[in-house]
């Protein structure tokens, strides 16, 4: 594949602008909604309006470690191995965990008001946290040096390992607190009956943070290109310096002097 | 040559290597050692807290000591050109795997039983269903030397294998820590019948991982720089 | 800190959060831009 096609973004040029601009306006029509025309609940109060930003921020999450794992198959898959899928992992998983991260803080100041405490050790919580770890592992793994191929493979099977332990550290967790703590002390955060403005509100929080995530994935993608690209020009240029001015043009005799200089003094 | 021959060649090269260099006996396990006595250190032996709390400490204590082991299985590949030469030596990669893990298994059994025979000492611990113990010991230890050896060969090939391992590791293993950890509760306080879920998920998770191993190894060491 | 003032911060800082992970992409993406030899060809 040529550089030139991975400079763009992942959506294209006007599809990602008119992301940028839906993102935008759904982000206001939430903030609209969640905390001005939706009622204050009931029973938790104004405190209840941080979870049209919280269970978006998970679904978002999720989302994005879904999407890495589907990219890394993709990338493995030998009839579909491109590193748009590579790109499309890396980027994803960093926009992933963004997204846990803010959804770990807004847990926190969520159950602090409501429950009086910064952290409950339930199944959920500890499943996001350790999911927030391991992604960031994930993304370690990736900045190790490398070629995009060995890096892209390296990292594709990572992806898939970390997503294969997601089920089972969820299992493990729900079986420890449910059975060290007979009744928990709160029921998941999403009530089932939550009515009308409430329900339409967390809705729109859905779709505001997918529609963040399109974008944020788009363009961390490009950038992720990008960089990509420019390793590559800079690799070729620095094996031109070494073998000598190549067609480079008239501003290769400076640069061919001078790296002829440096190459006299190395032994 | 059959896969288990294969990998029994390989574990034997890599527990020569400890025979003649003597790091896990001479290092690791010593490190344990003071790890367990660090424990006791933080949590006041008076208080009557450690017997409580001896499983967690006692797995806390193999897993870092278990990281110092999984950095020195992939360093004696790096130097010399050992990876070089095992590759071209035309072994199956399931097997490299299976065999480095067996290596790494028969040394954390080690470990195991000398900073379990500490901790049985030191904090007080009375065992009411050695079944129970040995065989979730035996289930997380099948574990964590899939998933370090998995783990270990990713992050291989780089100088900042060291600390990277430890991120990459820990929060996979998560899991295991749990899983062990309740196991040997019900093992020590009497109550084995609970301990089978937990024995029953770390055998979920050792083979989930040996299999890993057996089928992405032959990519991944290829790719090992 | 009573319920308003978490509802501020939790607002207030996924705001921030959101808006500094994008700026920081997008300085990113300014300077890799700079240096393409044919300029941007977003544009």
């Amino acid at each position: 594949m040529t550089g030139g096609a991975r400079r763009a973004g992942l959506l294209g040029p006007r599809v990602s602008a008119t992301t940028g601009v839906a993102t935008a306006a759904a982000l206001v029509a939430l903030v609209v909604f969640g905390l001005a025309i939706a009622p204050p609940d009931e029973i938790q109060g104004d405190a209840q309006r941080i979870m049209y930003l919280h269970v978006p921020a998970a679904w978002a999450a999720y989302l994005a470690f879904g999407i890495t794992t589907l990219a890394s198959i993709l990338y493995l898959w030998p009839r579909t191995r491109s590193i748009v899928w590579d790109l499309v992992a890396g980027a994803s998983a960093e926009v992933g965990v963004v997204f846990t991260g803010l959804t770990l803080a807004l847990g926190s100041l969520w159950a602090r008001p409501v429950w009086g405490i910064w952290w409950a050790w339930d199944a959920r919580l500890v499943t996001t946290a350790v999911l927030f770890f391991l992604y960031l592992g994930y993304l370690s793994l990736r900045r190790l040096p490398g070629t995009a191929e060995s890096r892209g493979k390296r990292a594709a099977i990572a992806a898939l390992i970390a997503f294969i332990d997601v089920p089972v550290v969820h299992f493990s967790v729900n079986w420890w607190r449910t059975l060290h703590q007979q009744a928990t002390v709160f029921n998941p955060e999403l009530d089932p009956q939550i009515h009308g403005v409430m329900a339409f509100t967390l809705w729109l929080g859905v779709l505001a943070f997918t529609l963040t995530y399109v974008y944020l994935l788009d363009r961390r993608y490009r950038l992720l290109a990008l960089d990509e690209d420019r390793e590559e020009r800079e690799l070729e240029a620095a094996i031109r310096a070494r073998v000598g001015p190549g067609p480079a043009g008239g501003a290769g005799t400076t640069a061919g002097t001078t790296a002829g200089a440096r190459a006299g003094v190395t032994p | 040559m059959s896969l288990v021959r294969e990998a029994l060649l390989v574990a034997g090269k890599d527990l020569r290597i400890e025979a003649r260099s003597r790091v896990t006996l001479a290092q690791i396990v010593p490190f344990g050692g003071i790890v367990v006595l660090l424990f006791a250190f933080a949590l006041d032996p008076a208080r009557g807290n450690l017997p409580r709390v001896a499983p967690g400490l006692f797995w806390v204590a193999v897993l870092l000591a278990a990281l110092m082991a999984l950095s020195r299985s992939f360093a004696v590949e790096a130097r010399n050109s050992a990876r070089d030469g095992l590759r071209l030596s035309g072994l199956d990669g399931s097997a490299v795997f299976l065999g480095k893990a067996m290596a790494v298994a028969a040394q954390l059994v080690a470990l195991e039983t000398v900073l379990g025979t500490l901790v049985v000492l030191l904090y007080d611990v009375h065992v009411s269903a050695w079944s129970v113990v040995l065989l979730s010991a035996v289930a997380a230890t099948a574990g964590l030397a899939a998933t370090g050896t998995l783990f270990g060969v990713l992050a291989a090939g780089s100088r900042r294998r060291e600390t990277l391992l430890p991120l990459l590791l820990l929060p996979v293993v998560t899991p295991v820590m749990l899983g062990a950890t309740r196991a040997f509760e019900a093992g020590l306080e009497g109550a084995p019948s609970e301990a089978w879920r937990w024995i029953g998920l770390l055998v979920l998770f050792a083979v989930l991982y040996l299999s890993a191993g057996v089928l992405a190894f032959d990519a991944l060491w290829e790719e090992a720089e | 800190m009573n319920d308003a003032g978490f509802v501020v911060a939790a607002w207030g800082g996924t705001a921030a959060v959101l808006a500094a992970y994008v700026i920081r992409i997008a300085v990113r993406t300014r300077r890799a831009e700079r240096s393409l030899p044919d300029g941007d060809p977003e544009r």
